[in-house]
């Protein structure tokens, strides 16, 4: 709602003559009623908002609705921030209009490469207050940012530098946020990792603010993505029981009740201060300790700085690292940098020569067999990704990656290919006899990524640490499960499709994770745990699973009650308090649930 | 005491197959050629199965010039069950590196399943599949995980009213799929044969024997895993000297073999006019990750590639044309007539996704 607030204020200035034409910016995802359209954050870094998609798995969605009020009559154009998703010799997947009043503009929008911004119509509205709505033509993915009316022959920004402006300006944005909180710590990134920390630091005592951009804890456990849980709980089985997953197949709607037990296990803490649907965009530090974390609510834009002696990045793309300066590592080693090579698997498993190659992320989806037969179209812009290929299942490898795209920067470009891959490969089935009564049920539009950015810790965890079984004196996460590492099935084959993946498996006995590999090396008081944690690529083959970064967020949450207790930082808990650290780490085991 | 029998009579076996086996061929090769260019065997040493216990007789097949061609071992082994075993027979053959190259029967002694029907035609070549598949599932099972009907770890969940099997069905299909039915057992011992303690002896005892003039015969054999070997073991230095026949694997390799060439060369081995078009005559057939890092080589390239890749700039990615832009940014000299022709035509295209990036490329020059 601050955002059109503020648009309104403009308007009253423009309305007392200190601008001679009335325009209007409506950020897409603060309508009020967003129909069937669902919220879309993951890209908020590369295309510059959260936006909304018609997510309806080929059936047109209802229209997202809201009311604004226009305060000086005339004739106005109607620019909408779209992008063609798919674009082709066929007409695009995401097609949709805009509809004032219950009337549609005449264009069609969804139809240009890139996001840029359509001109949906032109319109006379008069002074007063107006439902605009976005109405899905489709049901694949229709995408809109933003919605702009202006009087004004100029048409909007388009380059992401000068739109950031332009927003900033058009929605009257004060340079900070509105509002401070503080907290003994601030752990950004709800995943399995995050709140595993949030409930340790909880239990210890310390005010915790969670923020998590999502309206479900979990991250990639959560229902809205349905990876199951893998490996053991090491000392915090307590806690981790309160957040894991049955060992469902992956996808399953099983996850809504793992869902239920874990948002209502977390929510009973009182001194966790859940942020959901708010999305951190800033941190800062200073001599290398962070002052805040700025985040924005996903819907109303609304902003809070967080503020806190001590922070856990737990995004999984390790994002507070990133806009604090902590030290970073992105893509796979040289096999000779940490000596991680597995000689039968050779470039599959480390590389001679370092690249960018991570392994990729997964779209999971569902189907079930109707009564009924069900139809499901033909879809050409899906056909140049699946390709021939037939599925009526998905699971863990369906999985992209490829080695001119970054799991973060290109994540769009990403998710839209796994898209593609998904309603294609089900329309081939659908084709077959046999297939008629297979309807999707579900296909999520979150990103389930592996790898991504790692921060550097004290101590860098790499493949060696578990050939050679090395023990820590502050080993705070043990593990048994093998180390995995996957590789995109078209290097093997060029005949596969390029979203199909598999595994290599190194089996092991128990190894270690030590804390020193928990906490930033160069930020002074930022902890992470989850995927961003400090590792190699190889390194983080096995510990990446869900109970083993749960592990991670356990340890640093009762780290960060420690740093508390004394008034230290991350790292002085392994200099100066370890043995205490290990004592309190060592006691989870015997307490009762 | 049953392993031990039938150790005693699997060695009076060996004697009369070894001799035997230029009047056995393999029911699968990949190397045929190899296989009848032998003249001799050698005993090398043997390998044991870990399941059996038992002992293998592993051979280095070699041709009238004494070149190494294949290894070889003649197997008789037991396949049990709760007790109950049944002899399987089967001549088992690798390559030089110690992958999986064929397998062979006795026509008397066919192999068959469980319930001791014989194999189908298609089931051998099922089992050939399956031992070709170095990273099959059974890799990393153990037969009690194979072979356990009522594992205890199933736990039983309730959801919306129906009780469903708690445990990942994804694993159990990808078993069922890579094997032959009915026959589990000998799927899984014959498996680890082939890829278990024998093709780790192979590669210590290549690597023995391993030479100059074995690295040339292999860098210029067909056999993709050959190649591959003799890449790895060469200096990067070394590829000048054989350049036109790696610019020849390149056309025709695997994506792996192709983008792990393409990183180890010497950077400025592409600066040379000749070269330069080999390699990147290959840009509108090879997959699309050796595409980008030919582009990625765009920089260090005679400056011929950016014209050799011009007329397909409408088939790559986002990225790949950034790069490729880059590259034509930095190449510094005034653009050729041909490459400008491509960028308009691109641009202007309605059916490439990234014409806009062109079009806003052009319009800052």
């Amino acid at each position: 709602m601050k955002k059109i607030f503020f648009v309104l204020t403009l308007f009253l200035l423009s309305t007392l003559g200190l601008t001679a034409q009335s325009d209007l910016l409506i950020e897409a995802e603060s309508f009020t009623d967003k129909g069937g359209w669902v919220v879309d954050p993951q890209f908020v870094e590369q295309m510059g908002s959260p936006y909304l998609m018609a997510h309806g798995m080929g059936k047109q969605v209802a229209d997202a609705k809201t009311q604004i009020k226009i305060p000086k009559k005339g004739k106005y154009k109607v620019w909408v921030r779209t992008k063609n998703w798919a674009p082709g010799k066929w007409d695009p997947p995401g097609r949709f209009q805009v509809a004032i009043n219950g009337k549609a503009l005449g264009n069609t929008l969804g139809l240009t490469p890139g996001w840029g911004w359509e001109l949906a119509g032109e319109v006379k509205l008069k002074a007063k207050a107006t439902e605009i709505a976005l109405v899905d033509l489709t049901g694949f993915n229709g995408r809109c940012d933003a919605v702009y009316l202006t009087q004004s022959d100029q048409k909007p920004p388009v380059s992401t530098e000068d739109l950031t402006d332009w927003r900033k300006e058009k929605l009257q944005e004060p340079i900070g946020p509105e509002t401070t909180r503080t907290f003994d710590l601030v752990i950004t990134g709800g995943g399995i990792a995050g709140c595993a920390a949030a409930i340790a630091a909880a239990e210890e005592g310390l005010q915790v603010a969670l923020i998590h951009d999502r309206p479900l804890l979990g991250g990639n456990a959560s229902s809205e993505i349905r990876v199951h849980t893998l490996g053991i709980y090491g000392k915090f089985e307590r806690i981790l029981k309160k957040i894991d997953t049955e060992h469902y197949p992956n996808g399953s709607p099983k996850a809504k009740l793992d869902q239920e037990k874990r948002d209502q296990n977390v929510k009973s803490y009182e001194n966790i201060h859940l942020f959901l649907n708010w999305r951190a965009y800033d941190a800062k530090s200073k001599d290398g300790v962070i002052q805040y974390v700025d985040a924005r609510q996903t819907a109303t834009g609304e902003r809070i700085r967080f503020k806190s002696p001590l922070f856990v990045d737990s995004t999984g793309d390790g994002w507070i690292g990133y806009w604090a300066g902590a030290e970073y590592s992105y893509g796979r080693e040289s096999v000779h940098k940490y000596g991680e090579a597995w000689d039968e698997w050779g470039e599959l498993w480390s590389p001679e020569e370092a690249d960018n190659f991570v392994m990729g992320s997964s779209i999971l989806w569902q189907t079930r067999i109707a009564d009924l037969p069900k139809s499901f179209p033909e879809l050409p812009w899906a056909a140049p990704v699946a390709q021939k290929h037939e599925a009526t299942a998905g699971e863990w490898y369906w999985e992209f990656s490829r080695n001119d795209l970054h799991q973060i920067h290109d994540g769009e470009e990403i998710r839209d290919h796994m898209l593609k891959a998904i309603y294609g490969s089900f329309s081939n089935a659908k084709q077959v006899a046999g297939n008629e009564n297979y309807e999707l049920t579900w296909v999520s539009y979150l990103l389930g990524k592996r790898e991504s950015r790692r921060l550097v810790g004290d101590h860098i965890f790499t493949f060696r640490d578990v050939v050679e079984d090395k023990r820590f004196p502050d080993s705070v996460v043990v593990e048994i499960r093998e180390i995995d590492v996957h590789f995109q099935q078209n290097l093997q084959d060029a005949e596969k499709p390029d979203f199909l993946s598999k595994a290599l498996f190194y089996k092991t006995d128990e190894y270690y994770i030590p804390y020193r590999s928990l906490y930033s090396r160069n930020i002074n008081n930022l902890f992470m745990a989850g995927r961003n944690f400090s590792c190699s690529h190889v390194g983080l083959g096995g510990p990446r699973v869900m109970r083993t970064t749960g592990q991670m967020g356990a340890a640093v949450g009762f780290a960060a009650s420690l740093c508390k207790k004394y008034g230290v930082n991350p790292r002085m808990i392994y200099t100066d308090h370890l043995k205490e650290y290990m004592q309190l780490i060592e006691n989870q085991q015997w307490k009762n649930p | 005491m049953q392993s031990s029998i039938l150790s005693v009579f699997f060695l009076l076996m060996v004697a009369v197959i070894v001799t035997d086996q230029e009047q056995n061929p393999p029911m699968f090769c990949t190397l045929e050629t190899a296989w009848k260019s032998v003249e001799e065997a050698k005993r090398i040493g043997s390998f044991s199965n870990k399941d059996t216990l038992l002992e293998h007789d592993l051979y280095l097949l070699s041709d009238s010039l004494g070149d190494p061609q294949l290894f070889y071992a003649d197997i008789l082994t037991p396949v049990c069950i709760d007790g109950v075993c049944k002899p399987v027979f089967i001549e088992l053959y690798w390559d030089l590196t110690g992958g999986y190259a064929g397998y062979g029967i006795y026509q008397d002694k066919p192999l068959t399943k469980f319930d001791h029907d014989e194999f189908l035609p298609g089931d051998y070549k099922k089992m050939d599949q399956l031992l070709a598949d170095n990273n099959s599932v059974l890799r990393r099972k153990e037969l009690s995980d194979l072979f356990d009907e009522q594992p205890t770890e199933v736990k039983k969940i309730e959801f919306q009213g129906e009780e469903l099997d708690a445990v990942s069905g994804a694993t159990k299909k990808e078993i069922k799929e890579s094997i032959v039915e009915g026959a589990l057992y000998s799927c899984y011992t014959l498996w680890h044969l082939i890829h278990g303690e024998a093709s780790q002896k192979i590669e210590t005892y290549l690597d023995s024997i391993y030479s100059d003039a074995l690295e040339k015969r292999m860098l210029f054999s067909e056999y993709g895993p050959y190649q591959s070997y003799a890449l790895k073991a060469m200096e990067s230095a070394d590829f000048l000297t054989y350049s036109d026949r790696i610019a020849a694997i390149f056309g025709t390799a695997k994506p792996l073999t192709r983008t792990y060439l393409l990183k180890k060369m010497p950077a400025d081995m592409l600066d040379e006019a000749q070269l330069c078009r080999a390699f990147y005559q290959h840009f509108t057939t090879v997959d699309i990750n050796t595409k980008t890092l030919l582009i990625n080589h765009l920089p260090q390239a005679h400056p011929m590639a950016l014209q050799l890749l011009s007329p397909y700039l409408e088939t790559m990615t986002k990225n790949q044309l950034k790069t490729y832009l880059d590259a034509l940014s930095a190449n510094g000299s005034a653009m050729d007539p041909e490459i400008r022709k491509h960028l308009e035509t691109a641009a202007a295209s309605q059916e490439y996704a990234y014409g806009y990036l062109i079009a806003e490329w052009l319009s800052n020059r």
